[in-house]
């Protein structure tokens, strides 16, 4: 085995490394409110707007495999909490930005940040 | 190879491939990103595609691994998702395998791409939000770089297997 890699292979490592990126072309982009949406097995729980948001509020989603904490901390969200076995949802961190995502697949439930339509950067000002 | 012998080796390789899924979980692992692992067991797949005779054999011991591991640890709720991945994954190695162009690490790299493919997509397909597909930047190039890595491992693993092992392709 002189060679590691064939012609053909990295051919096939290159396509599939483009490929990884396509999901940004379709699925992001979006700014201007800035929301978080927290889904239980597929269902809106509940919505909680992001953008301008001060202060501290911590709850606790139930669902029928498990329950997530969950804290809303000035315009960021976070699973803090979560008796799930492997706590990806925790060790996530936090999430601000949209198209930012918390999984908690063990138990179904998905924090989604997403931004309404408006085609600004979150973080121009706009003159006139 | 003889029927005996055959099972044998499916026996011993599924035994192999579940002592190294094992092996991982008590290894820490940086964080990377969600459902990003190593997949050391996945090194049995590979070598068991190249060292068993037909692709059917090669798909026992990673059914038998996936549901074995399952009982160990991890649960119905991550077997489907082990199974998803592992399925995709087996499905494009056992093309790719036929193919004379392509080398068992190109063949391990796409392996390891699709193992995230599939899990992300029954991810999707289970909580209804397509925008989980925004880890694919990230998952995808994880799962070439263990690719890679495994893939390198098996190649290296069958130069020092007995001839009559490899002979046959």
């Amino acid at each position: 085995m002189t060679k590691l890699l064939k012609r053909a292979d990295l051919l096939l490592i290159l396509t599939l490394l483009c490929l990884s990126f396509a999901p940004l072309l379709f699925l992001s982009g979006r700014s201007g409110a800035v929301y978080a949406d927290i889904t239980v097995d597929g269902h809106l729980y509940r919505r909680v707007p992001l953008s301008g948001r001060h202060g501290r509020e911590e709850f606790t989603v139930r669902t029928p495999d498990g329950s997530n904490t969950i804290c809303v901390e000035g315009e960021t969200i976070a699973v803090t909490e979560a008796d799930c076995p492997d706590e990806i949802c925790v060790e996530t961190g936090r999430a601000s930005r949209p198209g930012d995502i918390i999984a908690c697949l063990p138990h179904r439930l998905i924090i989604e940040v997403k931004g309404d339509a408006g085609n600004e950067e979150p973080d121009l000002i706009r003159m006139r | 190879m003889k029927p005996t012998r055959k099972r044998i080796w499916i026996a011993l390789l599924t035994a192999q491939s579940l002592a190294l899924f094992l092996f991982e979980g008590m290894i820490p692992v940086p964080f990377l990103a969600p459902g990003a692992k190593l997949g050391l067991a996945n090194l049995i797949t590979v070598l068991a595609l190249y060292i068993l005779p037909r692709w059917q054999d090669a798909l026992t011991v990673l059914l038998l691994r996936i549901l074995l591991a399952s009982l160990f640890g991890g649960g119905p709720g991550i077997m489907i998702y082990s199974i998803a991945g592992g399925l995709l994954s087996f499905a494009v190695m056992a093309l790719l395998r036929r193919s004379p162009r392509f080398s068992l690490i190109g063949v391990s790299c796409a392996g390891g791409f699709a193992h995230n493919i599939g899990q992300l997509a029954l991810a999707v397909l289970i909580t209804g939000s397509p925008g989980l597909f925004l880890y694919l930047p990230v998952l995808g190039p994880c799962g070439l770089v263990t690719g890679f890595l495994i893939g390198f491992a098996a190649s290296r693993t069958l130069l020092r297997l007995p001839a009559f092992l490899r002979e046959q392709h």
